[in-house]
């Protein structure tokens, strides 16, 4: 399992009303070099990068828990979209977590598929400036949603 | 440019984590030090690359995805 982790923290699920600078964050892309751009990008975040789809099913079967989830679209063995839909039926609590990470092409059942649920999309490439921005939205999203239930 | 989509979408990352990487050193890079400029003209070049490559074209992404869930507003 390739993986990239930031600084370890003595829980495993996140606590109800997070701060938005240290939150729990989960980065699925095959290529490892992105999810070390991300880890420095979001440096003041817990971001743990693994580069299969696979892998991430394993880190949130294990009961750990991520206040956003960027994942690829493209990727070997399990595409995004597969991912997502096994976090719907089985964790529906992290498939609202997820943030898609496109290269701004896929055919017309991925593209109806993207329409049809809520989750934001972020291209790459991306800037840290945009990345940033979209993460700290999603996750002040989730807070206030998490002040509601 | 004939490229397999999946080598285009892998030289595509590859430009995106240039790019990322410039992004990370010009955070890091004081504003009056002369290697800001050597990053940028890097950047310059490696935006330039990716205008020269076509669009993506359409992708298969739904493998056994199956029909979307439904939104929370259409409940």
């Amino acid at each position: 399992m390739n993986e990239i982790t930031g600084p370890m923290e003595d829980t495993s699920t996140r606590a109800p009303g997070f701060p938005l600078e240290r939150a729990r964050v989960l980065v699925v892309d095959d290529d490892e070099m992105i999810g070390m751009i991300v880890h420095r990008v979001l440096k003041a975040h817990h971001v743990t990068a693994v580069t299969s789809a696979q892998d991430a099913l394993a880190h949130i079967a294990s009961g750990e828990r991520f206040d956003a989830v960027l994942c690829d679209l493209m990727m070997p063995g399990m595409t995004g979209l597969e991912f997502h839909r096994i976090l719907c039926e089985q964790y529906p609590d992290q498939a609202s977590a997820v943030i898609f990470l496109t290269g701004g092409a896929f055919d017309n059942a991925a593209g109806a598929y993207l329409a049809a649920i809520p989750n934001a999309q972020l291209t790459k490439p991306f800037d840290a400036v945009t990345l940033r921005a979209q993460v700290d939205a999603h996750l002040a999203a989730r807070r206030a949603m998490d002040g509601l239930s | 440019m004939n490229l397999e989509p999946a080598s285009l979408h892998r030289l595509k990352n590859k430009i995106a984590i240039i790019l990322g990487f410039c992004e990370l050193l010009l955070e890091s890079i004081a504003n009056d030090d002369p290697r800001r400029a050597d990053v940028m003209q890097i950047q310059i070049a490696a935006r330039a690359a990716l205008a020269e490559l076509p669009p993506l074209p359409a992708v298969d992404l739904s493998g056994t995805i199956g029909t979307a869930p439904k939104k929370p507003s259409d409940n």
